[in-house]
């Protein structure tokens, strides 16, 4: 799986939660969740489960802290799926 | 320094699936999970066990200024009297054991945790009409606005709110208040603001 094709994935994962809808049109990997997209911090942990689910993989405690930006979480995904 | 939040229950129980075995196991440590089987109103006990260790985060975060929030790090202890409407809670961190107040109501639950347990803040909290987050944020920067107007005894024209990344700062009349630690928060119909009283006033 490309890059490209697990920010597509991540981002209509993400889309649900989103609260600046402006942030979400011009997305980039240093977007940054909470701070851009106005996540709520208790739907970050929604979006991990869904990722998981997406992806088929598993994402520990020490994987989720970090999964802040979408750079992050396209990175957190990339070691998991390989 | 301070570091609150406030839960909206109603918006809270329409979004999620937090009470799922799965949501609660990342973001509750083993002897929450005890507490919460043996909590008569489950759901009230899941958010304040939330909204205590977001308050904590937002000192902990000040402190170490490591952006990295791992819900199952902070742990949360009651006292017998917690079934109450007010109580004190303890949070257990790396960083150390932090102090609380929880006021909850059918509406919502609202904790600040604060380092300082001298140091008088002001707080306040507010329903909104309008649960969008730009409302939501405007009302809360209206309320501090209003809340340190009051306190200064100052215009609130002359008080301007700017994000200092990763906080907001404060100027008034043009001098940005070093002294001020402020926390805010909103959800749903909620927004909470509190701030530690300034030592040195701008009058």
């Amino acid at each position: 799986m490309t890059t490209q094709e697990i920010t597509q994935k991540l981002r209509t994962l993400i889309e649900p939660y989103v609260q600046d809808q402006d942030a979400f049109e011009n997305i980039n990997e240093n977007t940054d969740l909470l701070n851009d997209l106005k996540i709520n911090s208790a739907n970050l942990v929604d979006i991990i489960i869904d990722v998981e689910d997406a992806f088929d993989i598993e994402i520990d405690d020490e994987a989720a802290e970090k999964m802040l930006t979408v750079k992050a979480a396209v990175e957190i995904i990339q070691e998991r799926i390989a | 320094m301070i570091g609150n939040d406030i839960i909206d229950l109603k918006y809270a129980n329409f979004s999620a699936k937090h009470l799922t075995e799965r949501y609660l196991d990342k973001v509750l440590t083993k002897s929450e999970k005890t507490l919460m089987q043996q909590a008569q109103d489950k759901v009230s006990f899941f958010w304040t066990c939330w909204a205590l260790k977001e308050s904590t985060y937002k000192i902990t975060n000040k402190l170490s200024r490591v952006r990295k929030f791992n819900p199952r790090q902070y742990e949360c202890q009651f006292s017998n009297n917690s079934s109450e409407n007010s109580f004190a809670a303890k949070i257990e961190t790396t960083l150390g054991t932090f102090q609380a107040e929880v006021e909850s109501n059918e509406h919502c639950i609202h904790v600040l945790v604060n380092t300082d347990a001298l140091a008088p803040i002001q707080c306040q909290v507010h329903k909104i009409n309008v649960c969008n987050h730009q409302h939501q944020s405007q009302q809360a920067r209206l309320l501090l606005k209003e809340m340190l107007s009051a306190d200064m005894k100052c215009s609130k024209d002359l008080i301007e709110l700017k994000n200092i990344d990763p906080w907001p700062g404060v100027w008034v009349k043009g001098r940005l208040i070093e002294e001020l630690d402020l926390t805010i928060s909103h959800h749903g119909h909620w927004v909470s603001v509190a701030y530690q009283v300034l030592s040195t006033r701008t009058t």
